[in-house]
């Protein structure tokens, strides 16, 4: 199923704007990712998609039919909880059933059904276990179980991974990816971690203060941020910035600017006529030798701390005062205090406006 | 604790237990059933007890429901007046209940509602303190679970009745017994809005064992013994749930 939403607006009581003028097309058969700070409205367009919330203004389509006035229940939704939300009275049988129940079916194909989707979820020994008897990821796999027992259109996650600890997490990620891939349903998945954003996704809507700041693929979020608020939103350790103001103030001969100047290519002296305000590059992109053929020599700096990861190392190091970080996954020994030579991938910078857009 | 209820049981067992000057003749003194079988021969006994539990049933009922349905309206849904509403009920809470007491009197009397069981039923009903228990346990309860049940495809009352009310059950529970209790051991307002024996509830009867010249000991201590044994028997029964009903809420699932 096709989701569609236009203009759609919400602002809750006291004139508090949540959502603005949010448009976005989501393909039959996608895994859409919400992702953004906490407050950014992402879990209010899930259940405004849901129908729990009611939009002020804006139009949603499923599949070319507008469903603004339709019920919850009848909008052939499944939905998974951030805190599972499973029926505490019922067993896992009766959880997964309920819905199923609702809608009136026949015992025996509610039966049928059950079964085979607690075997889906691989929890077929525990349909006696009240909720409380299982752990945090069994319990995942229940709500789960319940969203899909009414075979919906559409699913619809609402940070379903945050109550689960970190080696659970990356289990059930993987999970709910295969489950998407074998069940092929239209997920739109709500999110605040990157790591999952990034990892699930086809596509990823980063949202901020109820605005669309990028829709683009885990691919085109990470290396072509639109804005600087993706830019620094996504990527772990933060991507390096450098304002070009403060460069000018720097009396240092191997300052950012000056190489800029002296060594741009053509096709970069163009967006430098564009006046450029920040300048962003990522941490792998940060080298202690010229490695690429349009490197820039941003002098020697000062190691702060060294973080080392086992597979890679981050290195944070201090420029004009400010913290910067490298990432390597070369064995090299340095060691705290030290100093060190730095060179830009000139090839990767990032250059964004005084409205912090990308030029 | 445990001695009055031994104290009441020991003397219900005696024949004239009034005639024991000390401790010890009392005990060794010889066992019998006569108060009991005197207790429950007495014409009105059986009328008596028949009123209270009647009366208990149906208010406890009464609570349990409308309770839930004004707790479920307080901690969930938005209405006008909703802010008045609520601390209406909260000032109702520090009322103590004898002040109401004359004004309750009269307005019965204007219903013609004495010696009847609309006056021993209908004022208590659906009471603040049973609505503000169900109020912060629901507020507790997560709303998910009735968005799960929306998109599930439940409607409101179906909601109400298969999610709502299950969930609710250990506050239900102490809220019931706590009222089936509270009503079983009534006395001030039966004894004011009754003076037939037809309509006399059990504590408001045994105080007639209290006779005019004498008190009747064995008799009254025998009837007590009765009437406490509903109360012994549901706190049995739900005693786990009591517990549990009590600390709701206060630990961290």
């Amino acid at each position: 199923m096709k989701v569609r939403l236009e203009n759609i607006s919400k602002s809750f009581e006291k004139g508090k704007s949540i959502l603005k003028d949010i448009s976005l097309m989501i393909d039959d058969g996608e895994f859409c990712v919400f992702l953004g700070p906490s407050g950014c409205g992402k879990t209010t367009l899930l259940r405004i998609i849901a129908g729990l919330e009611k939009e002020d203004t804006g139009t949603i389509f499923f599949n070319d039919k507008v469903i603004n006035s339709l019920e919850p229940k009848n909008r052939n939704i499944g939905m998974v909880f951030q805190n599972y939300a499973l029926y505490p009275h019922l067993n896992v049988f009766d959880n997964i059933a309920f819905p199923l129940k609702i809608s009136g079916e026949k015992k025996e194909k509610i039966k049928e059904r059950v079964l085979q989707i607690s075997e889906f979820i691989g929890l077929k020994e525990y349909l006696d276990y009240k909720p409380k008897q299982l752990s945090g990821g069994q319990r995942q796999r229940v709500a789960l179980g319940r969203a899909i027992s009414r075979s919906p259109q559409i699913f619809l996650f609402d940070e379903p991974l945050s109550n689960l600890d970190a080696k659970l997490r990356m289990q059930m990620r993987t999970e709910l990816y295969q489950l998407h891939k074998e069940l092929g349903t239209t997920s739109i998945y709500v999110t605040h971690d990157q790591v999952e954003a990034m990892t699930m996704g086809d596509k990823i809507v980063v949202l901020n203060n109820g605005i669309i700041q990028q829709i683009g693929s885990p691919f085109e979020i990470y290396e072509n941020p639109s804005n600087l608020f993706v830019a620094t939103f996504v990527g772990n350790p933060q991507i390096n910035l450098f304002t070009i103001d403060s460069l000018n103030l720097n009396d240092d001969s191997s300052s950012l600017n000056q190489k800029l100047i002296l060594n741009f290519y053509e096709s970069l002296k163009e967006i430098l006529q564009s006046n450029p305000v920040k300048i962003a590059i990522r941490p792998e992109n940060i080298f202690l030798k010229p490695v690429f053929p349009h490197s820039i020599f941003l002098g020697k700096r000062k190691i702060l701390t060294i973080e080392y990861m086992g597979n890679e190392t981050i290195v944070n190091f201090e420029f004009n005062k400010e913290l910067k970080s490298f990432r390597t996954n070369e064995k090299i020994h340095l060691n705290q205090d030290e100093y060190i030579d730095i060179y830009l991938n000139q090839d990767k910078l990032i250059f964004f406006d005084n409205n912090n857009n990308k030029i | 604790m445990i001695f009055p209820m031994f104290w009441m049981l020991l003397l219900s067992l005696k024949e004239y237990p009034e005639r024991y000057s000390n401790f010890i003749h009392l005990i060794i003194s010889k066992f019998t059933l006569l108060n009991y079988k005197d207790a429950l021969k007495s014409d009105s006994f059986d009328i008596y007890f028949f009123n209270s539990l009647l009366v208990a049933v149906f208010v406890t009922l009464g609570n349990v429901l409308f309770c839930m349905m004004v707790g479920y309206a307080l901690a969930r849904k938005n209405f006008k007046g909703k802010a008045i509403f609520t601390s209406s009920i909260l000032g109702v809470l520090i009322i103590p209940s004898h002040v109401i007491m004359i004004p309750l009197y009269r307005l019965m009397v204007k219903l013609s509602w004495i010696n009847t069981y609309w006056s021993l039923i209908l004022p208590w009903v659906v009471t603040p303190f049973g609505i503000f228990l169900v109020w912060q346990y629901l507020k507790s309860v997560p709303i998910e679970l009735e968005e799960a049940a929306r998109i599930d495809g439940a409607s409101f009352w179906k909601i109400f009745f298969l999610i709502i009310i299950p969930v609710s059950r250990p506050i239900l529970t102490v809220l019931g017994i706590y009222t089936f209790l509270g009503n079983w051991n009534s006395f001030l307002f039966p004894f004011l809005f009754t003076n037939s024996e037809s309509y006399r509830t059990l504590p408001v009867g045994l105080t007639f064992y209290l006779g005019k010249q004498s008190i009747d000991w064995g008799h009254l201590m025998a009837g007590s013994s009765i009437s406490a044994l509903p109360i012994i028997i549901l706190f049995l029964i739900f005693q786990k749930q009591i517990i549990k009903g009590l600390i709701a809420g206060s630990l961290k699932e």
